[in-house]
């Protein structure tokens, strides 16, 4: 309020007259003291009409409200005591102000240049606010020498690129708190190293799910013991897995670290009971494809159903070729009706015309004809339009 | 002609077009599958520019920088330091797409379906796009337009809801079944619904205007009605299993399923639907390129298909009727001998409507 008046009055002359009067009658009407503000606008206003035949529709309308006040020279000279005392006290005063209480955390963005860093880094803010509102308090006070650029620069030792910082920090924005020190991940870190996994394991395992840098080291060893001796539905026959069979697990689904251990002990009872594996069947399927142990159990069974009943295939075909279980039911299901249209579903491998289930399950549309060999693609398109 | 501008798309993204349905997808899971690939594409296009906003620099700083938006008088020496600042536009940064999420959202795509399909039934959805594809839809409604279906079904068999997904009920013989025996049911049913036809058409049956229209085939049913048969025909027969091609009005799925079963116990025996498609509603057809996959869905063949729709449309649905008012037919109708009465077909209507106006002015 002070800055401006002071601006109009040092500058009547200028165009922007015009959008400030309107800013100043939007802003400032909520505060009270427009009146002597108005007339002083108006004041300067007024005689640079005369000067230059100024016109504006703005001015006409305070012209025409206001009218009344405006010979009061008296009001007006109080006004401008009044502003001389509130330009000492203000001289120090930045005009940017963070707001103080907001849910939205792009208020606070064009105030603080921590956040602004943050962006330009490709930290994704609108994510941040659903994931984790309550992060906001500790984001504002951070400073940027003292919190940020240490933990930044442990994450470039890991051998993690800057571009990737903005992926990273959006699905784990919990490291930039106070309360967790650089030392907090370095442990988790040195734990790993302990356990022998490479250092390009280690920066891929980290970049994937950054949550691992959130455990404490005690649980983060028992959940790598889990992991070497699994539990299965019969009570003394677990599923063993070596050292480096651990590592490359884990670097496959870094994800199965923060995973409940029951959800995971059901799910290969799933695989046991109602999908018929037997127990090195189903080692073999975690240890090429850990994501299995993740998936939804009902689109799982569906996919099952639909290989044995439907496309004849064994078991052993299924835990060799484990990418089975990637795909859905949706991209599947019509391929085999396809083939067996043209009567081509042959997916044993000692008959002749067989076809690589690689090449009909893990391919997208396009790539399934030309691969199979099964004319244009428009017919294919054209066979789902039956479906 | 291919968008790459965000607004322009969202913009051209208005009106009705077509999606084919696979059998086993509810229409509520088609319709968020159809949102989020149309909302998931359009954030990929080339987006509006990040907003600017003013913010007060030093005059120092400013005069070399582009933006600013006047020239300070400098010349009049100040001790206000106050007085060199000049404003300038600077970047928003509440409105960087980081901070305020992607610029388009699942709110921003208002898509309504046209007559819906059961979840077992397969084949061509009409959808409508924001709120002037669904104007196009309720319109298009009240047309009552026929849609054309193929049965597929099997004799021998009855099920809980005429449909072989559910659990199988009753086994009959069906070697006695011919296809003679099945057009003189399938004639002897629309011959019935034609009877009900007609009587719901609200037109005298003795009339010479209700013998032209019924020669060409337009004696619709304009007063409401339950589902109404239109045609019936054998295509395949191939015991025991069979296709049929039906054309209804005002039908559902269930309606059509349920007169397969009663084929079924007509012929003596039982008969399940064991797909139902729908291969046309209105002017929409399943083999048209422009009649979507799931997959296929993407803001530019979107556009394509709703441009295509459009032009049909224009002419018959979206066109707006011009009535006459009220009292200004009344007096049409008095006095006719004396006023032209506007033919569409021989003249150039304006001229003969100016005439008619004209006439009523002066009169």
């Amino acid at each position: 309020m002070y800055f401006c008046s002071k601006w109009l009055l040092h500058n009547p002359n200028s165009w922007c007259q015009k959008y400030y009067t309107s800013l100043l009658h939007k802003k400032f009407v909520a505060i009270g003291n427009i009146a002597p503000l108005i007339q002083v606008t108006l004041y300067h206003s007024e005689a640079c009409k005369r000067k230059h035949g100024f016109k504006n529709a703005t001015m006409r309308y305070f012209t025409g409200t206001t009218s009344n006040f405006l010979l009061d020279r008296e009001k007006i000279k109080s006004f401008l005591e009044f502003d001389k005392k509130l330009s000492q006290e203000m001289e120090n005063y930045d005009p940017p102000l963070t707001p103080l209480n907001s849910r939205n955390f792009a208020d606070f963005v064009n105030s603080s240049e921590l956040l602004q860093t943050l962006v330009m880094f490709g930290v994704n803010l609108s994510i941040l606010q659903h994931s984790h509102p309550a992060s906001i308090q500790f984001l504002v006070k951070l400073d940027m020498e003292r919190d940020l650029l240490p933990k930044l620069n442990f994450l470039k030792s890991l051998g993690i690129v800057a571009k990737e910082f903005g992926t990273l920090l959006t699905k784990n924005i919990l490291i930039l708190n106070p309360t967790k020190v650089v030392d907090d991940l370095k442990n988790v870190v040195s734990y790993l190293k302990s356990k022998q996994f490479s250092s390009e394991q280690i920066a891929s395992v980290v970049v994937r799910y950054p949550q691992i840098l959130n455990f404490e080291v005690p649980m983060l060893d028992a959940v790598l013991g889990f992991y070497q001796r699994v539990p299965t539905n019969y009570e003394n026959r677990p599923i063993h897995y070596r050292g480096d069979e651990v590592r490359t697990i884990i670097t496959k689904c870094p994800q199965l670290t923060g995973a409940s251990t029951e959800a995971i002990f059901l799910q290969i009872k799933m695989l046991e009971i109602s999908c018929g594996f037997n127990i090195s069947q189903v080692r073999q399927l975690i240890l090429s494809r850990p994501k299995v142990l993740l998936a939804e159990q009902k689109s799982i069974e569906m996919l099952y159903k639909l290989y044995i009943k439907e496309m004849l295939l064994t078991h052993d075909q299924l835990a060799k070729n484990a990418f089975v279980f990637d795909t859905r039911l949706k991209v599947v299901e019509p391929r085999h009706f396809y083939l067996k249209s043209m009567k081509r579903n042959i997916y044993q491998e000692n008959q002749p015309g067989y076809l690589p289930l690689y090449d009909i399950i893990c391919s997208t549309d396009q790539e399934f004809c030309e691969k199979c060999q099964l004319g244009p693609y428009s017919d294919y398109e054209k066979f789902l339009k039956t479906q | 002609m291919v968008v790459t501008y965000a607004p322009t798309a969202h913009k051209l993204l208005q009106g009705v077009f077509a999606v084919y349905k696979p059998s086993g997808v509810a229409i509520s899971s088609l319709l968020r599958e159809v949102q989020g690939r149309l909302v998931q594409d359009i954030n990929t296009l080339e987006q509006r520019p990040q907003k600017q906003m003013i913010l007060f620099k030093p005059a120092s700083e400013t005069h070399l920088t582009k933006g600013s938006l006047l020239d300070c008088d400098t010349s009049e020496p100040s001790n206000d330091k106050l007085h060199h600042m000049v404003p300038t536009f600077v970047p928003d940064w509440f409105d960087h797409p980081l901070v305020q999420g992607p610029r388009y959202n699942n709110d921003s795509f208002h898509i309504s379906a046209g007559h819906t399909l059961d979840v077992h039934a397969c084949g061509l959805q009409v959808l409508g796009l924001q709120e002037q594809g669904e104007e196009i839809l309720q319109k298009m409604k009240k047309l009552n337009l026929p849609r054309r279906y193929q049965v597929k079904g099997q004799f021998g068999l009855a099920s809980l809801t005429f449909g072989g997904e559910s659990r199988i009920v009753g086994k009959s013989t069906w070697d006695h079944i011919t296809e003679e025996k099945i057009t003189r049911v399938l004639t002897v049913l629309q011959g019935k619904h034609r009877n009900a036809c007609m009587e719901a058409s609200g037109l005298d049956l003795s009339s010479q205007q209700a013998y032209r229209l019924a020669s060409k085939g337009f004696l619709r049913p304009y007063a409401p009605t339950d589902s109404v048969l239109i045609d019936m025909k054998l295509t395949l027969l191939k015991l025991p299993e069979f296709i049929l091609d039906i054309t209804c009005i005002r039908e559902s799925c269930i309606f059509i399923r349920k007169i397969i079963h009663q084929i079924g116990l007509e012929l003596r025996s039982n008969a399940i639907c064991t797909q139902l498609q729908r291969q046309q509603d209105a002017v929409f057809t399943i083999h048209d390129e422009l009649t979507l996959l799931g997959k296929n869905v993407n803001v530019n063949n979107v556009i394509d298909s709703i441009n295509h729709t459009n032009n049909i449309l224009r002419k018959s649905v979206l066109k707006r009727k011009r009535y006459f008012a009220k009292t200004s037919v009344k007096m049409l109708q008095q006095n006719k001998s004396d006023i032209l009465f506007p033919e569409p077909s021989k003249n150039s209507t304006s001229e003969t409507v100016n005439k008619a106006f004209d006439h009523l002015a002066s009169s």
